[in-house]
């Protein structure tokens, strides 16, 4: 998602319907899954994957 | 005094046929409550052209009104030809009138009150000329143009009517429920997003992210929310029939209301990391996450990090969202605000120490995640404070004002657009996570 999230924080408003339905379509709004909590889990406990999963 | 200077200005020759002049004489229509009308509009459309985020001209809240005023009936609709405005029931015009000028000087008070006193005059010959429009009543004619207006500016500015205001009000001071908060849904379905634990309508089994179909034998809108939730709610102890959907079941089940206010955190201990739910953003959740947090991390043994679950919240205070964020941030911007309006730019900024003093934090958010929770989650992760998992949040990035009006009612105006530390704005796009669950990958 790097790159993704590198044109998302590029964004400056107002946003063009266009540009929006491009980022958003990277990844879906879809509803959680029941295994994000176990994702989550394990990225708190993995400094290396947490570090690389940072917005920076 | 205004009006009356106004009003050679209003009265211009219509150039069209038009269908009864009685409509334009304020006198012969005694049942019309010109006057409350008309305080109302000129309230609101003050609002509107000081403080939304969107430049509009007082010609527009006219035709965008009157555009709004015309569906209330389908043999209406509304047109403009230059300067004027017409109102017109197949080739006929009920009402024609030219349009007072577009500048807001001396000021924009004058430029609202004359812009809803010609509005008016078009309620009043709609009043007069279609009994659809008079059976629907005043309430609906305020809704009916406010709504035709906020169509053209922004999908979350509204008319509250005073009916909801005082709802809302109650709320406040604790009226009886059944525990669960509505919101909109992709669809267009009303639907749980949020729920009391240990509520009556946990206890019946209902989800967040249930559709709820009915209330006491009445449906329910999503463009009627605020009716929704006011079905939802009455004295403790009276009962309530639900319908709701899950999938494809439909079932209804009978609940007890009760005097309670939603919970809005929750959390758990799990494996050496504190995992924290918050379903919304009441006057309490910031006051309800600090002492969690301050109850798990001040211990001799403290968790290792904390995952932050924002799955379909929907939003809620925004300073409620503000001040969370500044529990886990030092210092340094958390949100700003921006707007036409001076008092709609603001900046959010962290004065309190880190309480659990740099460990990881995993916020959760999905497609549900919406407005404050957005921004708290993006925030964090702006910051570099938080890693975000799961998918694209709904892209609600404008603050809302509510504004009083002269019958008790309100009206929610879209006055500022949020812009994270970086730059960049959530309306539209939303928070993408760096993690995408999407698909369950």
């Amino acid at each position: 998602m790097g790159p993704v999230l590198a044109r998302l924080r590029a964004l400056r408003p107002p946003v063009t319907a266009l540009d929006a339905a491009a980022l958003r379509e990277t990844c879906p709004g879809l509803e959680g899954i029941d295994r994000d909590s176990d994702f989550a889990q394990a990225l708190v406990l993995d400094p290396k994957a947490y570090d690389a999963a940072l917005m920076r | 005094m205004l009006i009356l200077l106004l009003l050679p200005l209003l009265g211009a020759a219509s150039s069209v046929a038009q269908e009864a002049p009685r409509a334009a004489n304020a006198e012969a229509l005694p049942n019309f409550p010109r006057e409350e009308m008309r305080e109302v509009l000129s309230a609101g459309f003050a609002a509107i052209l000081d403080r939304h985020l969107e430049r509009a001209l007082p010609s527009d809240l006219i035709i965008w009104g009157l555009a709004g005023l015309a569906g209330m009936d389908p043999g209406l609709r509304a047109e403009r030809l230059g300067r004027e405005a017409r109102l017109m029931r197949g080739r006929r015009a009920i009402l024609a009138r030219s349009m007072p000028g577009d500048s807001l000087r001396p000021n924009i008070e004058a430029a609202a009150a004359a812009a809803a006193e010609l509005l008016v005059q078009f309620q009043e010959a709609s009043w007069t000329a279609v009994p659809a429009i008079r059976e629907a009543g005043r309430e609906a004619m305020l809704r009916a143009s406010f709504n035709g207006i906020f169509t053209h500016l922004d999908p979350f500015s509204r008319y509250v009517t005073p009916e909801e205001a005082q709802i809302a009000r109650d709320r406040r001071l604790g009226q009886g429920g059944v525990g669960v908060r509505l919101a909109v849904a992709r669809g267009q379905q009303v639907v749980v997003a949020a729920i009391s634990p240990d509520g009556p309508a946990a206890q019946a089994g209902i989800r967040v992210g249930d559709r709820l179909i009915s209330v006491d034998d009445e449906l329910v809108f999503a463009n009627d929310l605020p009716g929704a939730g006011l079905l939802l709610e009455g004295a403790a102890q009276t009962e309530v029939t639900l319908v709701v959907q899950r999938g494809g079941r439909r079932r209804s089940v009978v609940l007890r209301r009760i005097a309670t206010q939603v919970e809005t955190v929750r959390s758990e201990l799990r494996d050496g990391v504190l995992h924290m739910k918050i379903s919304g953003f009441t006057a309490l959740t910031s006051a309800q996450v600090t002492a969690a947090v301050e109850a798990a991390f001040g211990q001799a043994n403290p968790p290792r990090g904390l995952v932050l679950d924002l799955r379909g919240n929907r939003g809620g205070i925004l300073t409620q969202a503000t001040a969370i964020a500044d529990i886990f941030l030092n210092d340094g911007e958390i949100v700003s605000s921006s707007g036409r309006h001076a008092d709609a730019n603001r900046r959010y900024a962290a004065s309190e120490a880190d309480l659990i003093e740099g460990r990881p934090i995993v916020v959760m958010v999905d497609g549900r995640t919406a407005s404050a929770a957005e921004i708290l989650a993006a925030s964090l992760a702006d910051r570099g404070r938080a890693a975000v998992l799961g998918t694209g949040t709904l892209g609600k990035g404008l603050v809302q004002i509510l504004m009083p009006l002269p019958n008790g009612g309100e009206i929610q105006i879209s006055w500022a657009r949020i812009i994270l530390p970086g730059g960049w704005p959530l309306q539209g796009a939303g928070l993408l996570p760096a993690l995408c669950t999407a698909g369950g990958a």
